[in-house]
C-alpha cells in the first residue's frame, strides 16, 4: 500500500500510526497494532483513554486523521458516502450507549441490520429468534426499546450487532450494565463467534473480564496511547518489504518508514511490554510508541 | 423491488410514529400555504377587476332596416361566441320600439303627468332597424389591433349597416394591463419562494426528532437510498396533505366569501387563482417536502 504501510493480506484489521484528534486534544495517539481473522482483543484503560475513538474510527463514524487502517479489507482513509455502508456491514458495533430505537421494538431492533441488507422476513425471523434466545430476551420480543431496562437494552444491542454473523465485532463496554452472570453468558457467546472466526474488539473496565480470558490479547490505551500489551503468540507486525519483526528493539529506524509528525505529547511515555509476550515494542521507543 | 415497496409502506407507516412532530409540522405547512393561496386569491381579484371589468369596449351594431329577423337571430347566435365577449343585449325591430317607447315614457311622460306612450298600432310594423349591443371585456397584448379587427368584422357581417364604437377603456386599467406581467410572476415567484424555505425547513426540523434513527441506520449500513426513500415519501406526504388541505380550505373560503366583497362601492368578486399558480399551491410543498427530507440526510 501507499506510504508505506506495512499491512499484509491476512490481516483482518490492521492500523499503523493512527492519531485523532477533537480539536487541540488528542484523543489517540499513534497507536498501532493489527490482528488477523478470528483473534480476540481486550482494549482497557481509564475513562477517556480513547477506547470509544479508537473503535469509532475502525467503522468509519470518524474519519482517519493520521496513519493508516485497513478493517476487513476496506481502507479507512479512502472511505466514501459509498463504501462506508459496505464496510458496516462486515463490521458490527455493539455501542457503549446501546443506540437501540426506543419506539421500535426488540424484534425490529435486532432485525434492522437484516433489513438493511435485504434479507428475506422469514430468513430474518429465523435468525431474530435465535439470537434473542440466546441473549435471554425471547419473552421481551414485542416491547419497545424504551421500556427496556439498561441490561436489556445492551442485550438489544449486542444481539443486533451479532445476528448478522459479522467479520469484525467491536463491542464497547458490552458487559457495563450486566450482573456478573449475565456478564459471563454474554462472553461465552462472544467467545464462540471468536471460535467461528469472526475477530473481536471489546473494550472494558472490568479486570475481572481480562482475567478470566488469560489467552486473548490485551491492549491498555491512556491518555491516547498504548501504555501496555499482553500479546501472546507473538509475531505482531509485519511489514510487506519483508516480514520485519517490530516487537524486538526500540532502537532502530521504524522500519516502516512512517512516522506520523506532529503528534504532540508522545515522548517519555513509553509502552511497557507484557510479561509473556515476544513480541511487542519495549521501553525506550524513541517517540514513545509501541509498534505492536 | 420488494424492498422499495416495503421502503415506500414504512414511509407511511412511520408518519404515525411521531404523531404529533408530523401534525404540528403539517399545520405549519397548512397555514403558509393557505396564506399564499390567499395572496394569490387576492391577487387574482384585482387582475380581473382591473383589466376586465373596467376595460371594457362596446359595439353597438345596426343592422338595415327590413332585413329578415330570422337571419339576424342566427348571426345573434354566432356572436355570442365571439372571444372576450362578456354580455350581449338584442333588439328586434319591435323590441327596440318597446324600449323606446319606455325611455320616452320615463322622460317626458312622466314629468308631464301625461299616460305612457302606446305605440302598439306600430307592432309588426316597426321602422327601427334590428340592433345588437356587445359588450367586450378584451384581455390582448394589443387592444387597439383588437379593435380594429373586431369592428372591420361585425362591419363585414351581411346586413349590417353601420357599426358604433365606443371604448370605454379607463387609464387605470391599460396601465394595469402593462404592468401586470410585471407584477404577477414576480410576486408569485416570490410567494414560491417563501413557500419553498418554509415549508422545506419545516420538514427538515421535523426530521430531527429522527436524527437518532437515521443515525443508527447509518451505522448498521444502510446505504443513503434506504435511509432517504421512506423520509422522502412521508416528507411528500406530509407537503401533499398540508398542500391539499390548504386549497381545500381555500375552496371553501371562495365559496363562502365570494360574493361578501361585491357590495358597493367595492363590488369586488373573488376570484380563485388561475390553475397554473394553484398547482404551484401543492407543486411546492410537495417538492420541498422531498428536498427537505433529502438535505436532513447528510452521508455520514
Ligand atoms: N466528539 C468529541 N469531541 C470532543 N472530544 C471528544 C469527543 N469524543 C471524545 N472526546 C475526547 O477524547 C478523549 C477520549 O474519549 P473516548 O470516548 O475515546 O474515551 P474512552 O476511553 O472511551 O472513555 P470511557 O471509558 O469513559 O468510555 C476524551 O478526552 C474525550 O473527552
Ligand atoms: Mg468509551
Amino acid at each position: 500500500m501507499s506510504r508505506g504501510l506495512c499491512f499484509d493480506a491476512t490481516s483482518m484489521l490492521k492500523i499503523s500510526h493512527l492519531s485523532h484528534s477533537f480539536g487541540a486534544h488528542w484523543a489517540l495517539k499513534n497507536v498501532s497494532f493489527s490482528l488477523e481473522k478470528g483473534e480476540f482483543l481486550f482494549l482497557s484503560g481509564p475513562s477517556g483513554a480513547g477506547k470509544t475513538t479508537l473503535l469509532r474510527l475502525l467503522h468509519g463514524a470518524l474519519p482517519v486523521q493520521r496513519g493508516a487502517a485497513s478493517v476487513a479489507g476496506f481502507d479507512l482513509t479512502r472511505l466514501s458516502g459509498r463504501t462506508v455502508p459496505l464496510l458496516r456491514r462486515q463490521v458490527s458495533v455493539v455501542f457503549q450507549d446501546f443506540k437501540i430505537l426506543p419506539e421500535r421494538s426488540v424484534y425490529a431492533n435486532v432485525a434492522l441490520p437484516l433489513e438493511v441488507r435485504g434479507l428475506a422476513p422469514q430468513h430474518i425471523g429465523r435468525r431474530v429468534r435465535a439470537v434473542v434466545r440466546a441473549l435471554g430476551l425471547e419473552n421481551r420480543l414485542d416491547t419497545p426499546g424504551g421500556e427496556l431496562s439498561g441490561g436489556e437494552q445492551q442485550r438489544v444491542a449486542v444481539a443486533r450487532s451479532i445476528v448478522v454473523n459479522p467479520q469484525v465485532l467491536l463491542a464497547d463496554e458490552p458487559t457495563g450494565n450486566l450482573d456478573p452472570e449475565l456478564s459471563l453468558r454474554l462472553m461465552d457467546i462472544f467467545m464462540q463467534f471468536h471460535a467461528y472466526g469472526t475477530t473481536v474488539v471489546l473494550a472494558t473496565h472490568s479486570p475481572e473480564l481480562i482475567r478470566r480470558h488469560p489467552d486473548a490479547r490485551l491492549l491498555r490505551l491512556e491518555d491516547g496511547m498504548i501504555t501496555h500489551a499482553n500479546w501472546p503468540g507473538g509475531e505482531v507486525f509485519r511489514c510487506a518489504d519483508g516480514g520485519l519483526h517490530l516487537g524486538g528493539g526500540g532502537n532502530g529506524p521504524d522500519p516502516c518508514g512512517l512516522d506520523a509528525p506532529g503528534i504532540p505529547g508522545g515522548s517519555g511515555n513509553s509502552g511497557s511490554s507484557g510479561d509473556d509476550n515476544s513480541g511487542s515494542g519495549a521501553p525506550g521507543n524513541p517517540d514513545g510508541r509501541l509498534s505492536l | 423491488m420488494r424492498t422499495f415497496f416495503r421502503l415506500l409502506g414504512r414511509g407511511v407507516a412511520d408518519l404515525f410514529l411521531h404523531p404529533w412532530a408530523q401534525l404540528l409540522s403539517m399545520a405549519a405547512v397548512t397555514l403558509v400555504v393557505f396564506l399564499s393561496g390567499l395572496l394569490l386569491m387576492a391577487l387574482a381579484t384585482v387582475d380581473a377587476e382591473l383589466s376586465a371589468s373596467r376595460g371594457e369596449t362596446v359595439y353597438q351594431v345596426y343592422w338595415r332596416p327590413g332585413t329578415d329577423m330570422a337571419h339576424v337571430r342566427g348571426q345573434w347566435e354566432e356572436l355570442r361566441h365571439m372571444p372576450w365577449l362578456a354580455s350581449l343585449e338584442t333588439y328586434s325591430p319591435d323590441e327596440a320600439l318597446t324600449a323606446l317607447a319606455r325611455r320616452m315614457g320615463e322622460t317626458t311622460g312622466q314629468a308631464a303627468g301625461l299616460p305612457a306612450l302606446d305605440m302598439g298600432f306600430l307592432s309588426g310594423k316597426s321602422p327601427l332597424p334590428p340592433t345588437a349591443l356587445l359588450t367586450f371585456a378584451p384581455r390582448e397584448a394589443d387592444p387597439e389591433k383588437w379593435a380594429a379587427d373586431t369592428q372591420t368584422f361585425l362591419k363585414a357581417m351581411p346586413g349590417v349597416e353601420r357599426v358604433a364604437a365606443s371604448p370605454l377603456r379607463d387609464e387605470l386599467g391599460k396601465a394595469w394591463r402593462a404592468a401586470s406581467r410585471f407584477v404577477i410572476w414576480p410576486t408569485v415567484g416570490f410567494l414560491g419562494v417563501v413557500l419553498a424555505l418554509v415549508v422545506g425547513n419545516t420538514v427538515r426540523l421535523t426530521l430531527s426528532t429522527r436524527r437518532e434513527e437515521i443515525e443508527i441506520l447509518q451505522l448498521v449500513g444502510a446505504r443513503n437510498w434506504y435511509i432517504r426513500l421512506p423520509l422522502m415519501v412521508a416528507g411528500a406526504l406530509q407537503g401533499l396533505l398540508g398542500g391539499g388541505l390548504a386549497c381545500l380550505l381555500l375552496l371553501v373560503v371562495h365559496w363562502r366569501f365570494r360574493t361578501a366583497l361585491n357590495v358597493p362601492p367595492l363590488l369586488l368578486e373573488l376570484r380563485l387563482p388561475p390553475p397554473e399558480q394553484a398547482a404551484l399551491l401543492l407543486a411546492v410543498p410537495v417538492l420541498m417536502g422531498i428536498l427537505g427530507s433529502w438535505i436532513a440526510v447528510r452521508s455520514r
